[in-house]
């Protein structure tokens, strides 16, 4: 585990890599905690990936219920959307590959 | 009139009283004698005014004038007539008593009788008003036909009425009954069917009392649930249900209610039975209980504070919680890292699994080339060289990396092992700073996450990168415990060895002061965190005489090692390269003499590493411009490649017996391929940029076909190896060879290689093996001779 300011450190690499456009963690409710978007921009995100994670996890668990959702990628015209859900929180990237 | 006939045979007072009711019928009963037709019967005699007035008399007597008496009857016996005796010939056919109570006696009927009887003039206002209510409630009749209502009172008749009847001319208008006043209130209560109504039980009046309880407070709680989220909560039920009966703090709180309950009890028990109790222990006790209460309710109060701590971090806008969120995260920001940066090093990955150099296909001379992947940088390392790189035998894209230093004239004190993975460039999985520069590390081959790390003031250490239950925060660093057992210089080379019979692991190192140590894991630890235990298992010691002291005291020389080698197959067997430019082939199983000793090069020996299939061959470079291919059973090389400027590192390829790669001081990156080419490296490419830059490790990838090659300036880079740099042996039907084949296939290429240049006389006869040989056997015979 790492500890605070090594996340904040590791948020900020992130950051730093190219393409990277912002980076929203959302908790199980679907509220943005920390995000480095505009704010309307991020709850947008936030709500919309929430549904998505609940139809995709759904998905996965209807087909057998020992497996699970780990991450999802999303391929679009303008931006790639990662999104890493945890126990409690998730993560969502939005990065724009064609740049690199 | 036909009525009097029987009144006159009734006679006296009784036929009156019968005609009275008559008349009663007749004055009341809403018709009169007038408008009667009385029937007569044909045959009935007439009789004159006279006749008719005139009074028969007759005679009730108790006789019956029937029956005979002085009834005599014929006895033969006698012979005469004998008088019958009297029977009574009475037949009771019923039997009544009679309600009637003579006048005289209606005291003592009182008296007997129970009940009470409503007095006469009661009675009468009774009747009065009965008879208004029936006037008031009907149109009021006419007064002639007023008879019929008085007459429906029935046997109550009043006096007044009475005098009515009176005034109507009747033949028993002078009778007065005296008995009649008895008669209308003889409306006797049955004794034995007769309820009172005092006698029912009390019928409690109905009341209705609502009253309503405090409202238990509610909650809005919404979700939803599916089929797996019920099988989820099942699945952590059971996973939690052993904790659960490991703590005891809830047994514990009921056992102290449950304690105090049984106090009171005992408490009271006493008191019924009427024991005196001392009042000191009652006050005890209430004390006792007083203290129980308070802490009881200190307890609750730090429960409720934890509560309402927990409700303040659930408040997600709290930093505190958003820290504690983000740390819970971490794991996934690592995977989150990975994917950015598949997408940042998306042609790096898309050249790694997929390009291949076409132009090797043009290339007569079997020459190949190699292409820069990803290059590993970690900031707080630059400044320092990479000592040591080891792959994980079983995770193909994970290595360790030990950063220290060369230079020992201007030595940099600290150090660190990073661990890298291909999927990361940008950042090490883990690290570890060590206070000391780290000279060498190692990957255990099975369990990856046990990394051996050698430093420059002797110490070893052992890391676990996996985070155990206990200690989840970090990962475990064991170190060697005892000052004594540590190399008393900077150790060069850490490899694991071979699991022991309990099937821990343990690791030996080689430092420049000539000792090989074993090193276990030592439980003895005076902390009980356990440490590591070393075991000496040789000193090198330079096959020269004694050297005299200026003293006159002598010394063995040690040869200084610098790298060690354990022989894949037979794992006691191990090499010791030295700074002097021997190599020693020795055992763990005995310390005070070696296998061989070869003269392998003039300077000191940079790498040594046995073949990954034929297992007598291996290679060694040093800086002395050489790269030696040894046979071990001959102390020559078989092969020596002239370079012409300083090898740092040279390793053998994993999928193939004839493929050994190269680093020089210059920079340069050599691949040889034996079976294409003995004299010339393949592929010789420059990679790194700066001149002054120098390549010091190199190591193959176990699994793809990687190189991966660490300079002093804390960089690594990978480089991919074009298709002839790895041409796999093929069969008979143009498929790669797999298994056993391949391994055969790849020693039989070796030992092609070797016969070609072996001298055959060496085989038979080899010299350095012969001579401490007889010596051993002359040894030998002596201490059997001596015994």
């Amino acid at each position: 585990m790492l500890q605070s300011n090594e996340v904040e450190e590791a948020i900020k690499r992130i950051l730093s890599h190219k393409g990277v456009v912002g980076l929203v963690v959302i908790n199980h409710e679907g509220i943005p905690i920390k995000s480095t978007m505009e704010n309307a921009l991020s709850v947008q995100y936030a709500a919309q990936v929430t549904q998505l994670l609940d139809k995709s996890r759904s998905m996965i668990k209807e087909l057998d219920s020992n497996n699970d959702l780990t991450f999802i990628r999303l391929r679009t015209k303008k931006h790639e959307v990662l999104v890493c859900p945890e126990k409690d929180y998730a993560m969502i990237v939005i990065q724009n590959p064609t740049e690199s | 009139m036909p009525p009097k006939g029987p009144k006159g045979a009734g006679g006296g007072g009784g036929g009156k009283r019968r005609g009275k009711g008559r008349r009663d019928d007749d004055e009341y009963g809403g018709y009169t004698r007038k408008e009667q037709q009385l029937s007569k019967p044909p045959d009935q005699e007439k009789l004159t005014e006279t006749q008719l007035k005139q009074d028969v008399q007759r005679y009730l007597v108790t006789l019956d004038p029937t029956v005979i008496r002085d009834r005599v009857r014929w006895d033969f016996n006698e012979r005469a007539y004998l008088i019958v005796p009297y029977q009574d010939e009475t037949i009771t056919l019923f039997h009544m008593d009679s309600k009637l109570v003579h006048k005289d006696h209606a005291e003592e009927f009182k008296k007997t009788y129970p009940y009470p009887m409503v007095p006469r003039k009661q009675a009468k206002q009774l009747d009065k008003q009965m008879q208004e209510a029936f006037k008031k409630s009907e149109p009021p009749p006419p007064p002639a036909p007023a008879a019929p209502t008085a007459e429906a009172s029935g046997e109550a008749e009043t006096e007044g009425e009475e005098k009515k009847a009176d005034a109507k001319p009747e033949e028993e208008e002078e009778e007065k009954e005296e008995t009649k006043e008895v008669t209308r209130q003889t409306k006797f209560l049955n004794q034995f069917d007769y309820s009172d109504r005092s006698t029912q039980t009390y019928n409690n009046p109905l009341r209705e009392h609502a009253c309503q309880t405090q409202p238990p407070p509610r909650s809005n709680y919404k979700d939803y649930c599916n089929a797996w989220i019920i099988y989820d909560a099942y699945e952590n039920d059971v996973e939690n249900r052993p904790k659960q009966g490991k703590q005891h703090g809830g047994g514990a709180e009921l056992g102290a209610i449950g304690e105090e309950l049984g106090e009171q009890v005992a408490g009271a028990a006493p008191g019924e039975d009427g024991a005196p109790q001392t009042p000191e222990k009652e006050k005890e006790k209430k004390e006792k209980k007083e203290t129980v209460r308070k802490e009881r309710d200190k307890e609750g109060k730090i429960v409720e504070k934890e509560r309402v701590k927990m409700r303040k971090a659930s408040v997600l806008e709290g930093q505190a919680a958003q820290e504690a969120a983000l740390n819970k995260s971490a794991e996934g920001l690592k995977i989150l890292e990975r994917l950015v940066m598949q997408n940042v090093h998306h042609e790096v990955l898309f050249d790694f699994k997929y390009y291949e150099d076409a132009s090797d296909e043009f290339r007569e001379t079997g020459e190949g080339t190699i292409l820069p992947l990803w290059k590993f940088a970690y900031d707080r390392a630059k400044r320092l060289h990479v000592t040591g790189i080891s792959w994980s035998q079983s995770e193909p894209d994970m290595f360790a990396v030990s950063y220290g230093s060369f230079s020992f004239t201007h030595p940099i004190t600290d150090g660190m092992v990073l661990v890298w993975s291909l999927r990361n460039p940008a950042f090490p999985e883990q690290i570890w700073v060590s206070p000391r520069g780290c000279m060498c590390v190692a990957v255990h081959p099975e369990a990856n996450c046990l990394v051996a790390v050698g430093m420059y003031d002797g110490n070893v250490a052992m890391i676990q990168l996996k985070p155990d239950e206990d200690n989840a925060t970090s990962s475990v660093v064991l170190k060697n415990v005892h000052v004594i057992q540590k190399h008393r210089s900077p150790i060069w080379s850490v490899k694991w060895g071979e699991d022991d019979m309990d099937g821990d692991p343990n690791f030996y190192s080689c430092g420049l002061d000539g000792r090989i140590i074993h090193w276990t894991i030592d439980t003895s630890d005076s902390n009980g965190v356990g440490g590591l235990g070393g075991t000496e298992i040789c000193i090198l010691h330079l096959p020269v005489a004694p050297v005299t002291g200026p003293d006159g005291t002598s010394y063995k020389l040690f040869g200084c090692a610098r790298v060690l080698a354990f022989h894949p197959k037979e794992k006691t067997t191990f090499l010791v390269g030295t700074a002097e430019g021997n190599i020693f082939r020795c055992s763990s199983l005995y310390g005070s003499r070696f296998q061989q000793i070869y003269n392998a090069h003039f300077l000191p020996v940079a790498a040594l590493e046995w073949n990954y299939y034929h297992k007598d061959v291996f290679i060694s470079c040093s800086e002395d411009w050489t790269i030696k291919i040894w046979d071990k059973k001959d102390p020559e090389p078989m092969y020596v490649f002239e370079i012409g400027v300083a090898i740092l590192d040279c390793c053998w390829a994993p999928y193939s017996s004839t493929v050994f790669a190269a680093v020089t001081e210059e920079g340069k990156t050599l691949v040889y391929d034996l079976n294409v080419n003995k004299e010339k490296p393949i592929c010789c490419q420059q990679i790194v940029t700066k001149k002054k830059v120098k390549p010091h490790r190199i190591q193959f990838n176990p699994y793809y076909p990687i190189l991966c090659v660490g300079d002093d300036r804390g960089q690594l880079t990978t480089l991919k190896l074009s298709p002839n740099l790895r041409i796999l042996p093929k069969d008979s039907r143009g498929a790669p060879m797999e298994g056993d084949p391949k391994v055969n296939f790849e020693i039989g290429k070796m030992t092609k290689l070797l016969s070609l240049v072996r001298d055959p006389e060496s085989i038979t006869n080899p010299k350095s093996l012969a001579r401490p040989d007889e010596k051993q056997v002359k040894i030998v015979l002596s201490a059997m001779g001596k015994k």
